[in-house]
Protein backbone atom coordinates (compact mmCIF):
# COMPACT_ATOMS: atom_id res chain seq x y z
CA UNK A 1 0.00 0.00 0.00
CA UNK A 2 2.75 2.40 0.93
CA UNK A 3 4.56 1.49 -2.23
CA UNK A 4 1.52 2.37 -4.28
CA UNK A 5 1.20 5.70 -2.56
CA UNK A 6 4.83 6.44 -3.21
CA UNK A 7 4.52 5.60 -6.88
CA UNK A 8 1.44 7.73 -7.24
CA UNK A 9 3.13 10.58 -5.47
CA UNK A 10 5.95 10.40 -7.98
CA UNK A 11 3.46 10.41 -10.82
CA UNK A 12 1.71 13.40 -9.33
CA UNK A 13 5.04 15.14 -9.05
CA UNK A 14 5.85 14.61 -12.71
CA UNK A 15 2.41 15.85 -13.61
CA UNK A 16 2.83 18.92 -11.43
CA UNK A 17 6.28 19.74 -12.72
CA UNK A 18 5.09 19.53 -16.28
CA UNK A 19 1.93 21.41 -15.59
CA UNK A 20 3.86 24.32 -14.16
CA UNK A 21 5.48 24.76 -17.53
CA UNK A 22 2.34 24.65 -19.56
CA UNK A 23 -1.00 26.31 -19.11
CA UNK A 24 -2.98 23.71 -21.03
CA UNK A 25 -1.50 20.85 -19.05
CA UNK A 26 -2.36 22.60 -15.83
CA UNK A 27 -6.02 22.50 -16.77
CA UNK A 28 -5.84 18.84 -17.72
CA UNK A 29 -4.16 17.85 -14.48
CA UNK A 30 -6.64 19.65 -12.28
CA UNK A 31 -9.51 18.12 -14.24
CA UNK A 32 -7.95 14.72 -13.86
CA UNK A 33 -7.79 15.19 -10.11
CA UNK A 34 -11.48 16.05 -10.04
CA UNK A 35 -12.61 13.08 -12.09
CA UNK A 36 -10.40 10.70 -10.15
CA UNK A 37 -12.08 11.88 -6.99
CA UNK A 38 -15.48 11.27 -8.55
CA UNK A 39 -14.43 7.80 -9.74
CA UNK A 40 -13.46 6.74 -6.24
CA UNK A 41 -9.82 5.96 -6.94
CA UNK A 42 -8.37 8.26 -4.27
CA UNK A 43 -8.21 7.77 -0.53
CA UNK A 44 -10.46 10.36 1.06
CA UNK A 45 -11.15 11.67 4.53
CA UNK A 46 -13.71 13.85 6.22
CA UNK A 47 -16.41 13.91 8.90
CA UNK A 48 -18.91 11.08 8.94
CA UNK A 49 -20.24 8.03 10.72
CA UNK A 50 -19.06 4.50 11.35
CA UNK A 51 -21.67 1.79 11.64
CA UNK A 52 -20.70 -1.61 12.98
CA UNK A 53 -23.01 -4.51 12.29
CA UNK A 54 -22.44 -7.87 13.88
CA UNK A 55 -24.39 -11.08 14.12
CA UNK A 56 -26.42 -11.86 17.22
CA UNK A 57 -24.45 -13.25 20.14
CA UNK A 58 -23.77 -16.90 19.60
CA UNK A 59 -25.88 -19.07 21.83
CA UNK A 60 -24.67 -22.22 23.38
CA UNK A 61 -26.12 -25.45 22.13
CA UNK A 62 -27.33 -26.31 18.69
CA UNK A 63 -27.51 -23.46 16.21
CA UNK A 64 -28.04 -23.63 12.50
CA UNK A 65 -24.72 -21.93 12.00
CA UNK A 66 -26.03 -19.36 9.56
CA UNK A 67 -25.06 -15.75 9.74
CA UNK A 68 -28.10 -13.50 9.89
CA UNK A 69 -26.49 -10.52 8.26
CA UNK A 70 -25.04 -12.61 5.47
CA UNK A 71 -28.32 -14.27 4.64
CA UNK A 72 -29.98 -10.89 4.66
CA UNK A 73 -27.32 -9.05 2.71
CA UNK A 74 -30.05 -6.96 1.13
CA UNK A 75 -30.17 -5.18 4.49
CA UNK A 76 -26.63 -4.02 3.88
CA UNK A 77 -27.64 -2.93 0.40
CA UNK A 78 -30.47 -0.83 1.68
CA UNK A 79 -28.35 0.54 4.52
CA UNK A 80 -25.86 1.80 1.95
CA UNK A 81 -28.69 3.15 -0.16
CA UNK A 82 -30.05 5.08 2.82
CA UNK A 83 -26.61 6.50 3.51
CA UNK A 84 -26.34 7.71 -0.06
CA UNK A 85 -29.78 9.21 0.27
CA UNK A 86 -28.60 11.12 3.33
CA UNK A 87 -25.89 12.65 1.20
CA UNK A 88 -22.91 10.45 1.95
CA UNK A 89 -20.10 11.29 -0.43
CA UNK A 90 -17.95 8.22 0.06
CA UNK A 91 -18.86 4.87 1.60
CA UNK A 92 -16.90 1.74 2.33
CA UNK A 93 -17.79 -1.65 3.79
CA UNK A 94 -14.94 -3.53 5.42
CA UNK A 95 -12.47 -1.50 3.44
CA UNK A 96 -14.25 -1.98 0.12
CA UNK A 97 -15.08 1.36 -1.45
CA UNK A 98 -18.63 1.53 -2.77
CA UNK A 99 -18.63 2.79 -6.35
CA UNK A 100 -21.39 2.82 -8.93
CA UNK A 101 -20.78 -0.76 -10.04
CA UNK A 102 -20.31 -2.26 -6.58
CA UNK A 103 -22.43 -5.31 -5.88
CA UNK A 104 -23.41 -6.79 -2.53
CA UNK A 105 -24.30 -10.39 -3.14
CA UNK A 106 -24.50 -13.61 -1.26
CA UNK A 107 -22.24 -16.12 -2.99
CA UNK A 108 -21.98 -19.47 -1.30
CA UNK A 109 -20.72 -18.93 2.21
CA UNK A 110 -19.64 -15.34 1.74
CA UNK A 111 -21.03 -11.98 0.91
CA UNK A 112 -19.16 -10.62 -2.07
CA UNK A 113 -18.53 -6.92 -2.24
CA UNK A 114 -16.53 -5.72 -5.24
CA UNK A 115 -16.00 -9.47 -5.92
CA UNK A 116 -14.03 -9.75 -2.66
CA UNK A 117 -15.52 -12.13 -0.09
CA UNK A 118 -16.29 -10.48 3.24
CA UNK A 119 -17.55 -11.65 6.62
CA UNK A 120 -19.05 -10.10 9.72
CA UNK A 121 -18.53 -7.93 11.65
CA UNK A 122 -19.31 -5.37 8.96
CA UNK A 123 -17.82 -1.96 9.48
CA UNK A 124 -19.50 0.56 7.24
CA UNK A 125 -17.97 3.99 6.97
CA UNK A 126 -19.58 6.98 5.35
CA UNK A 127 -18.31 10.50 4.81
CA UNK A 128 -20.93 13.21 4.83
CA UNK A 129 -22.91 15.27 7.29
CA UNK A 130 -22.67 13.07 10.43
CA UNK A 131 -25.91 14.33 12.00
CA UNK A 132 -27.97 13.85 8.86
CA UNK A 133 -26.67 10.36 8.21
CA UNK A 134 -27.05 9.31 11.82
CA UNK A 135 -30.62 10.47 12.13
CA UNK A 136 -31.60 9.09 8.74
CA UNK A 137 -30.50 5.66 9.84
CA UNK A 138 -31.89 5.76 13.35
CA UNK A 139 -35.32 7.10 12.47
CA UNK A 140 -38.14 5.13 14.09
CA UNK A 141 -39.02 2.03 12.07
CA UNK A 142 -35.97 2.88 9.99
CA UNK A 143 -33.28 0.62 8.71
CA UNK A 144 -31.39 0.27 11.99
CA UNK A 145 -34.54 -0.71 13.85
CA UNK A 146 -35.34 -3.19 11.13
CA UNK A 147 -31.91 -4.71 11.48
CA UNK A 148 -32.13 -4.79 15.24
CA UNK A 149 -35.33 -6.79 14.92
CA UNK A 150 -33.24 -9.52 13.37
CA UNK A 151 -31.15 -9.56 16.54
CA UNK A 152 -28.17 -7.90 14.92
CA UNK A 153 -25.83 -5.91 17.12
CA UNK A 154 -25.36 -2.44 15.74
CA UNK A 155 -23.44 0.58 16.91
CA UNK A 156 -23.23 3.98 15.27
CA UNK A 157 -20.43 6.39 15.96
CA UNK A 158 -20.06 9.91 14.66
CA UNK A 159 -16.56 11.17 14.05
CA UNK A 160 -14.88 14.32 12.82
CA UNK A 161 -12.39 12.43 10.78
CA UNK A 162 -12.97 9.21 8.91
CA UNK A 163 -10.68 7.79 6.31
CA UNK A 164 -12.06 5.77 3.44
CA UNK A 165 -9.73 3.84 1.16
CA UNK A 166 -9.76 3.94 -2.61
CA UNK A 167 -11.38 1.36 -4.83
CA UNK A 168 -8.75 -1.33 -5.00
CA UNK A 169 -9.69 -3.08 -8.22
CA UNK A 170 -8.56 -2.16 -11.68
CA UNK A 171 -11.17 -0.13 -13.47
CA UNK A 172 -11.22 -1.14 -17.07
CA UNK A 173 -14.36 -1.20 -19.16
CA UNK A 174 -14.61 -3.87 -21.81
CA UNK A 175 -18.01 -3.02 -23.18
CA UNK A 176 -18.64 0.63 -22.57
CA UNK A 177 -16.83 3.23 -24.56
CA UNK A 178 -17.11 7.00 -24.42
CA UNK A 179 -19.25 8.82 -26.93
CA UNK A 180 -17.37 11.71 -28.47
CA UNK A 181 -19.00 15.04 -27.76
CA UNK A 182 -20.42 16.61 -30.89
CA UNK A 183 -19.77 20.25 -31.33
CA UNK B 1 5.11 -14.24 59.67
CA UNK B 2 4.93 -10.76 58.25
CA UNK B 3 6.53 -12.01 55.05
CA UNK B 4 3.90 -14.71 54.73
CA UNK B 5 1.02 -12.20 55.08
CA UNK B 6 2.63 -9.95 52.54
CA UNK B 7 3.10 -12.86 50.15
CA UNK B 8 -0.50 -13.92 50.61
CA UNK B 9 -1.67 -10.42 49.92
CA UNK B 10 0.45 -10.24 46.79
CA UNK B 11 -0.94 -13.50 45.41
CA UNK B 12 -4.49 -12.33 46.12
CA UNK B 13 -3.77 -9.08 44.32
CA UNK B 14 -2.38 -10.86 41.26
CA UNK B 15 -5.26 -13.35 41.08
CA UNK B 16 -7.80 -10.57 41.52
CA UNK B 17 -6.18 -8.40 38.93
CA UNK B 18 -6.04 -11.15 36.35
CA UNK B 19 -9.70 -11.89 36.95
CA UNK B 20 -10.52 -8.25 36.25
CA UNK B 21 -8.46 -8.31 33.08
CA UNK B 22 -10.24 -11.47 31.96
CA UNK B 23 -13.62 -9.93 32.59
CA UNK B 24 -12.66 -6.76 30.76
CA UNK B 25 -11.33 -8.38 27.62
CA UNK B 26 -14.22 -10.76 27.17
CA UNK B 27 -16.45 -7.72 27.31
CA UNK B 28 -19.14 -9.48 29.27
CA UNK B 29 -19.70 -11.95 26.46
CA UNK B 30 -19.76 -15.65 26.83
CA UNK B 31 -16.49 -17.31 26.13
CA UNK B 32 -17.94 -19.48 23.46
CA UNK B 33 -16.36 -19.61 20.03
CA UNK B 34 -18.67 -21.10 17.49
CA UNK B 35 -17.54 -22.65 14.22
CA UNK B 36 -19.17 -19.74 12.47
CA UNK B 37 -16.96 -17.22 14.23
CA UNK B 38 -13.92 -19.13 13.07
CA UNK B 39 -15.07 -19.22 9.45
CA UNK B 40 -15.87 -15.53 9.69
CA UNK B 41 -12.32 -14.82 10.73
CA UNK B 42 -11.08 -17.05 7.96
CA UNK B 43 -13.07 -15.09 5.39
CA UNK B 44 -11.87 -11.80 6.83
CA UNK B 45 -8.29 -12.95 6.43
CA UNK B 46 -9.12 -14.09 2.91
CA UNK B 47 -10.49 -10.62 2.20
CA UNK B 48 -7.25 -9.04 3.35
CA UNK B 49 -5.20 -11.41 1.22
CA UNK B 50 -7.27 -10.73 -1.86
CA UNK B 51 -7.16 -7.02 -1.26
CA UNK B 52 -3.40 -7.23 -0.95
CA UNK B 53 -3.17 -9.09 -4.24
CA UNK B 54 -5.29 -6.49 -5.95
CA UNK B 55 -3.17 -3.70 -4.56
CA UNK B 56 -0.06 -5.48 -5.77
CA UNK B 57 -1.60 -5.54 -9.22
CA UNK B 58 -2.28 -1.85 -8.93
CA UNK B 59 1.36 -1.30 -8.00
CA UNK B 60 2.47 -3.14 -11.14
CA UNK B 61 0.15 -0.97 -13.21
CA UNK B 62 1.34 2.18 -11.50
CA UNK B 63 4.96 1.24 -12.10
CA UNK B 64 4.26 0.70 -15.77
CA UNK B 65 2.54 4.06 -15.99
CA UNK B 66 5.34 5.77 -14.15
CA UNK B 67 7.90 4.40 -16.55
CA UNK B 68 5.84 5.67 -19.44
CA UNK B 69 5.57 9.05 -17.80
CA UNK B 70 9.26 9.26 -17.16
CA UNK B 71 10.02 8.34 -20.73
CA UNK B 72 7.53 10.89 -21.97
CA UNK B 73 8.71 13.58 -19.59
CA UNK B 74 12.11 13.34 -21.19
CA UNK B 75 10.63 13.72 -24.65
CA UNK B 76 8.42 16.41 -26.07
CA UNK B 77 5.52 17.99 -24.29
CA UNK B 78 2.95 16.94 -26.83
CA UNK B 79 3.38 13.22 -26.13
CA UNK B 80 2.79 13.70 -22.45
CA UNK B 81 -0.19 15.84 -23.26
CA UNK B 82 -1.68 13.07 -25.35
CA UNK B 83 -1.15 10.56 -22.58
CA UNK B 84 -2.74 12.81 -19.99
CA UNK B 85 -5.73 13.55 -22.15
CA UNK B 86 -6.19 9.81 -22.67
CA UNK B 87 -6.11 9.33 -18.92
CA UNK B 88 -8.59 12.14 -18.49
CA UNK B 89 -11.02 10.52 -20.92
CA UNK B 90 -10.74 7.23 -19.05
CA UNK B 91 -11.65 8.74 -15.71
CA UNK B 92 -14.33 10.90 -17.24
CA UNK B 93 -16.02 7.74 -18.49
CA UNK B 94 -15.73 5.99 -15.14
CA UNK B 95 -16.95 8.95 -13.14
CA UNK B 96 -19.95 9.34 -15.43
CA UNK B 97 -19.00 12.62 -17.03
CA UNK B 98 -19.14 11.33 -20.60
CA UNK B 99 -21.94 9.58 -22.38
CA UNK B 100 -21.14 5.92 -22.90
CA UNK B 101 -22.09 3.44 -25.57
CA UNK B 102 -21.82 -0.29 -26.02
CA UNK B 103 -23.82 -3.51 -25.92
CA UNK B 104 -26.14 -4.13 -23.04
CA UNK B 105 -29.67 -4.68 -21.82
CA UNK B 106 -32.71 -2.50 -21.36
CA UNK B 107 -35.01 -3.49 -18.52
CA UNK B 108 -38.53 -2.18 -18.50
CA UNK B 109 -40.48 -2.39 -15.24
CA UNK B 110 -44.03 -1.20 -14.70
CA UNK B 111 -46.84 -1.74 -12.22
CA UNK B 112 -48.90 -4.84 -12.86
CA UNK B 113 -52.32 -4.53 -14.47
CA UNK B 114 -53.84 -7.85 -13.40
CA UNK B 115 -56.85 -7.98 -11.11
CA UNK B 116 -56.13 -8.43 -7.44
CA UNK B 117 -57.25 -11.47 -5.52
CA UNK B 118 -59.77 -10.99 -2.80
CA UNK B 119 -58.09 -9.11 0.03
CA UNK B 120 -54.75 -8.98 -1.69
CA UNK B 121 -52.32 -6.20 -0.82
CA UNK B 122 -52.00 -3.88 -3.85
CA UNK B 123 -48.31 -3.51 -3.01
CA UNK B 124 -47.65 -6.88 -4.59
CA UNK B 125 -48.25 -5.56 -8.10
CA UNK B 126 -46.51 -2.22 -7.62
CA UNK B 127 -42.88 -1.44 -8.34
CA UNK B 128 -40.90 -0.31 -5.31
CA UNK B 129 -37.55 1.32 -4.82
CA UNK B 130 -36.19 -1.92 -3.42
CA UNK B 131 -37.12 -3.70 -6.67
CA UNK B 132 -35.13 -1.22 -8.72
CA UNK B 133 -32.28 -1.43 -6.22
CA UNK B 134 -32.21 -5.22 -6.39
CA UNK B 135 -32.30 -5.23 -10.18
CA UNK B 136 -29.37 -2.84 -10.24
CA UNK B 137 -27.47 -4.92 -7.70
CA UNK B 138 -28.08 -8.02 -9.81
CA UNK B 139 -26.91 -6.21 -12.92
CA UNK B 140 -23.75 -5.08 -11.12
CA UNK B 141 -23.22 -8.62 -9.98
CA UNK B 142 -23.22 -9.84 -13.53
CA UNK B 143 -20.72 -7.31 -14.70
CA UNK B 144 -22.59 -4.16 -15.69
CA UNK B 145 -20.26 -1.27 -16.36
CA UNK B 146 -22.47 1.74 -16.90
CA UNK B 147 -26.04 2.03 -15.65
CA UNK B 148 -28.90 4.46 -15.87
CA UNK B 149 -32.48 4.59 -14.66
CA UNK B 150 -34.90 6.62 -16.75
CA UNK B 151 -31.95 8.34 -18.36
CA UNK B 152 -30.36 9.26 -15.07
CA UNK B 153 -26.78 8.01 -14.94
CA UNK B 154 -25.97 6.13 -11.78
CA UNK B 155 -22.96 7.53 -9.97
CA UNK B 156 -20.99 6.41 -6.94
CA UNK B 157 -23.29 8.33 -4.66
CA UNK B 158 -26.58 7.67 -6.41
CA UNK B 159 -29.34 6.48 -4.16
CA UNK B 160 -32.68 5.11 -5.19
CA UNK B 161 -35.35 5.90 -2.71
CA UNK B 162 -39.06 5.85 -2.43
CA UNK B 163 -40.74 9.19 -2.00
CA UNK B 164 -44.41 8.40 -2.01
CA UNK B 165 -45.70 7.80 -5.52
CA UNK B 166 -42.38 8.55 -7.13
CA UNK B 167 -38.83 7.33 -6.87
CA UNK B 168 -35.99 9.73 -6.25
CA UNK B 169 -32.72 9.16 -8.08
CA UNK B 170 -29.83 11.61 -7.92
CA UNK B 171 -32.22 14.04 -6.27
CA UNK B 172 -34.65 13.97 -9.19
CA UNK B 173 -38.09 12.43 -9.20
CA UNK B 174 -39.28 9.70 -11.51
CA UNK B 175 -42.57 7.90 -11.78
CA UNK B 176 -43.42 4.58 -13.34
CA UNK B 177 -42.64 3.04 -15.81
CA UNK B 178 -38.97 2.58 -15.14
CA UNK B 179 -36.39 1.92 -17.78
CA UNK B 180 -33.06 0.64 -16.58
CA UNK B 181 -30.19 0.55 -19.03
CA UNK B 182 -26.97 -1.29 -18.42
CA UNK B 183 -23.90 -1.59 -20.60
CA UNK B 184 -21.88 -4.75 -20.14
CA UNK B 185 -21.95 -8.43 -21.03
CA UNK B 186 -25.55 -8.51 -22.26
CA UNK B 187 -26.04 -12.29 -22.24
CA UNK B 188 -24.76 -12.65 -18.72
CA UNK B 189 -26.88 -9.80 -17.41
CA UNK B 190 -29.99 -11.09 -19.16
CA UNK B 191 -29.45 -14.60 -17.82
CA UNK B 192 -29.01 -13.30 -14.28
CA UNK B 193 -32.35 -11.51 -14.35
CA UNK B 194 -34.62 -13.79 -16.35
CA UNK B 195 -33.16 -17.10 -15.25
CA UNK B 196 -35.37 -19.43 -13.19
CA UNK B 197 -34.13 -17.90 -9.94
CA UNK B 198 -33.74 -14.41 -11.33
CA UNK B 199 -35.36 -11.37 -9.84
CA UNK B 200 -37.15 -10.61 -13.09
CA UNK B 201 -38.88 -13.97 -13.00
CA UNK B 202 -39.91 -13.33 -9.42
CA UNK B 203 -41.40 -9.96 -10.30
CA UNK B 204 -43.30 -11.50 -13.19
CA UNK B 205 -44.74 -14.11 -10.87
CA UNK B 206 -46.02 -11.31 -8.67
CA UNK B 207 -47.70 -9.80 -11.68
CA UNK B 208 -45.39 -6.85 -12.12
CA UNK B 209 -44.63 -6.05 -15.75
CA UNK B 210 -41.00 -6.85 -16.44
CA UNK B 211 -39.49 -6.82 -19.91
CA UNK B 212 -35.89 -7.26 -20.89
CA UNK B 213 -34.38 -6.46 -24.27
CA UNK B 214 -30.85 -7.10 -25.41
CA UNK B 215 -29.35 -4.33 -27.49
CA UNK B 216 -26.17 -4.51 -29.54
CA UNK B 217 -25.54 -0.84 -29.33
CA UNK B 218 -27.00 1.80 -27.11
CA UNK B 219 -26.00 5.00 -25.41
CA UNK B 220 -26.28 6.10 -21.82
CA UNK B 221 -26.28 9.81 -21.17
CA UNK B 222 -23.76 11.51 -18.94
CA UNK B 223 -24.42 12.86 -15.48
CA UNK B 224 -25.32 16.48 -15.90
CA UNK B 225 -25.37 17.96 -12.43
CA UNK B 226 -22.28 19.66 -11.09
CA UNK B 227 -20.43 17.55 -8.57
CA UNK B 228 -19.22 19.30 -5.50
CA UNK B 229 -17.96 17.58 -2.43
CA UNK B 230 -18.58 19.42 0.78
CA UNK B 231 -17.23 16.96 3.25
CA UNK B 232 -14.62 14.75 1.76
CA UNK B 233 -11.13 15.80 0.90
CA UNK B 234 -8.24 13.86 -0.50
CA UNK B 235 -6.40 12.01 2.27
CA UNK B 236 -2.74 12.88 2.27
CA UNK B 237 0.06 11.14 4.01
CA UNK B 238 1.13 13.13 6.99
CA UNK B 239 4.67 14.33 6.66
Amino acid sequence: MDELNRLEERMDKIEKEKSDEDFFLKGVVSDLEKYKMASGVVDVMGPGVTVTVDDPLPTQGITDGYSVIMLRSDLLLSLVNKMKDAGAEAISINGQRIISTTEISLAGDNVNINTVPTAPPYIIKAIGNPDTIESTLTIRFGIIEQMKNYGLRISIKKADRIEIPRYSGILKYRYAEPVPVKE
Amino acid sequence: MKLRVLGFFLICAIVGFSLIVQARITNGQQLYVSAKTITDYKTSIQTEIEDKERIEQLIVEAEKKLQEYEALAGGGDSELKGKLVEELDHYKLISGNTAARGEGVVVFVDDGTRDLFEGEDPNTVLVHDIDILTIINDLNRSGAEVLSVNGQRLMNGSSISCSGYTIRINGQFFARPFEIRAIGDSKRMAAALIGPDGYGTLLQEYGVIFKLTIRDDMTIARYTEPQNYKYMTKAKEEE
